[in-house]
């Protein structure tokens, strides 16, 4: 469980990050202040976030329709809003953009590689973070491919929110592309 | 009083590692190439550079799979700690971008248009671990080509993993069309009765210009087509797929010896959950011959994959991965008559392989009547009286292979002399 100046820090950082709508236009701090939020860092060129795209669509889709928050993060330095709102677009991705240039949303949450995914949630003393990990199991390793996903941890953790369960739970590790310092 | 100093060498320079990169790393990372982002300046590794350095000390790139092709330690070692410390002197500096292969192209054939790469993988009826189609090319070949080198292009470079090549007169593959009139290929393995996709060859993403040594080339007969196995992988985007495939061909006046397939194959193998061993093919030849080329049929739970010939290694990849298939040319690879040959498949059905789809571990079995595990010689024989006994010899070795049982780890089967004498 986060500590509650964690979940200070992660609050102020929902407002202080240059976050975008889809339309480019700063994102009100009261839309990110929902009770659960979902994240999952990404690189635009990053081959293993994008062949997960398609995953990735379906749980911001189905996050929306959870009333969850999803968060797009992306934390490389020199992206632009435009590189970013492009590739949302191109992958069809759902859920809200966000630039972390500065790396303040990796270091709260000690994000290493993209994709990698979280769940939080409010509690009356701060925030816990109900899940750490991969996104599914398309990629056991850098460079090793299955043709398809057969485990599905971060829709899973959605799932267990939605029925109410809040128990934090790691995830197998995320892979993927590492985040540069 | 003097003091022990130690001295280091200075870091490696941009100079040092120019040539290694871009022989190795832009020559698919480049724009428009197969490689998912460019590494054409020096800016691009510094901002990558972690992940790189990561990915190079894995021994996943440069995607070399043979031992020979893979990066040094010392070329390693030097890589890295120019990655470490980049120059903020270089930052702006480009990185050569290699020259294309020379090729002539003397004919050209086309995919049929109208099939786009799924974005993502999906369950398929054979269950196999790959993503493959099955194509028949245009035009139909109206008098014998004698093919010196490949070159593939497509619209999807991101996406195509390899073509493995075969020829046929068109039965096979028509039927395989007609399963799905709908759209262009099928979805089943390129194999063409007993000639294996990979007859002609296997272009990969690291070779999809590829000569065949001088003095050897590939045959078509006169109105057969040209068929491919096409291996992809799913990008996140659907990708509308037509590709060329141009071949130059042998001088009419130069002497030149067709290729035949030797194929060492396993038809059909099993383990059980949890194993894991060595699984052999020993042959010996009837015949000498030169093997310019050779190609491997290898799955997810193949660790390693050694050719030896009278038991000294040959030819040998570690650490088998199925996304970097091709056609490897070995070192003047000749095999006296009465020589023998033997395939050692390693596999590993456990846990402890990292490629195995199945947590936990499951009893498994595959089979294809070419062969499921492969190393396969692209020959020719030494005496030229013997040229057509090559041919022979494949479809009698193939044959025979059909009343092969079902083999497991640590299984050994002798292979039989199948020419008469």
């Amino acid at each position: 469980m986060a500590s509650k100046t964690i979940a200070s820090l992660i609050l102020s950082l929902i407002s202080g990050c240059q976050a975008l709508n889809t339309t480019g236009n700063n994102i009100h701090r009261h839309e990110a202040e929902l009770p659960v939020l979902c994240a999952v860092f990404l690189t635009p060129d990053c081959p293993i976030a994008n062949a997960m795209a398609p995953s990735l669509r379906r749980i911001g889709e189905f996050a929306q329709a959870s009333n969850k928050k999803m968060l797009l993060i992306y934390p490389r330095q020199g992206l632009t809003s435009k590189e970013i709102e492009h590739h949302v677009k191109a992958y069809g991705l759902v859920g809200q953009p966000i630039l972390d240039p500065e790396h303040r949303w990796v270091k709260a949450l000690n994000a290493r590689v993209t994709p990698e995914a979280f769940v939080f949630t409010q509690a009356d003393d701060g925030v816990q973070v109900i899940y750490q990990g991969r996104v599914n199991d398309l990629f056991r390793g850098v460079g090793n491919r299955q043709e398809q996903a057969r485990n599905h941890e971060f829709r899973d953790a959605i799932e267990r929110v939605n029925s109410g369960d809040y128990m934090p739970r790691s995830g197998p590790a995320a892979v993927g592309c590492t985040i540069e310092p | 009083m003097y003091h022990r100093a130690v001295i280091e060498p200075p870091p490696p320079t941009f100079e040092d590692v120019r040539n290694l990169l871009s022989q190795n790393c832009v020559i698919c990372h480049v724009e428009k190439g197969p490689a998912p982002f460019e590494l054409t300046q020096v800016e691009d590794y510094r901002k990558r550079s972690s992940f790189i350095g990561s990915l190079i000390q894995e021994d996943r790139m440069p995607p070399h799979l043979s031992q020979k092709d893979r990066w040094t330690d010392l070329e390693k070692s030097l890589v890295l700690q120019w990655l470490q410390a980049i120059s903020s002197n270089d930052q702006h500096k480009s990185v050569p971008i290699p020259d294309p292969p020379k090729f002539r192209s003397d004919q050209t054939f086309v995919t049929p248009k109208g099939f786009t790469i799924p974005s993502e993988g999906g369950e398929r009826w054979h269950q196999g671990d790959r993503d493959i189609r099955t194509f028949r090319l245009a035009p139909r070949v109206e008098k014998t080509l004698r093919v010196q080198a490949w070159r593939f292009e497509s619209t999807a470079q991101r996406e195509v993993e390899s073509v493995a090549l075969v020829h046929d007169d068109g039965t096979v593959a028509r039927y395989g069309d007609l399963q799905e009139p709908e759209t262009p290929g099928y979805e089943m393995t390129g194999d063409m009765g007993l000639r294996p996709a990979g007859f002609l060859g296997v272009l990969g993403i690291g070779n999809p210009t590829f000569r065949i040594p001088t003095g050897y080339h590939f045959e078509i007969p006169e109105s057969h087509e040209i068929d491919f196995e096409l291996r992809f992988r799913p990008s996140g985007l659907a990708r509308a797929f037509s590709a060329t495939l141009d071949a130059e061909l042998v001088p009419q006046d130069h002497l030149s010896r067709a290729l035949q397939l030797v194929p060492l194959s396993i038809r059909s193998w099993r383990a059980n959950a949890g194993e894991s061993g060595t699984i052999h093919r020993i042959w010996k030849s009837p015949i000498s011959m030169d093997v310019p080329l050779l190609s491997v049929r290898a799955g997810r739970r193949v660790k390693d994959v050694t050719l030896k010939v009278d038991d000294r290694v040959v030819f040998q990849i570690h650490d088998w991965d199925p996304h970097w298939q091709q056609t490897w040319e070995t070192t003047n690879l000749r095999v006296a008559k009465n020589a023998k040959l033997e395939a050692i498949f390693t596999v590993d059905n456990s846990d402890q392989n990292p490629r195995n789809p199945e947590t936990p571990p499951k009893d498994i079995q595959f089979g294809r009547r070419t062969g499921a595990l492969g190393v396969w010689l692209h020959a020719a024989a030494c005496e030229p009286d013997e040229t057509s006994s090559l041919q022979i010899l494949r479809r009698q070795m193939f044959t025979a292979l059909q009343t092969d049982g079902v083999m497991s780890p640590e299984q050994t089967t002798p292979g039989q002399s199948v020419l008469p004498n």
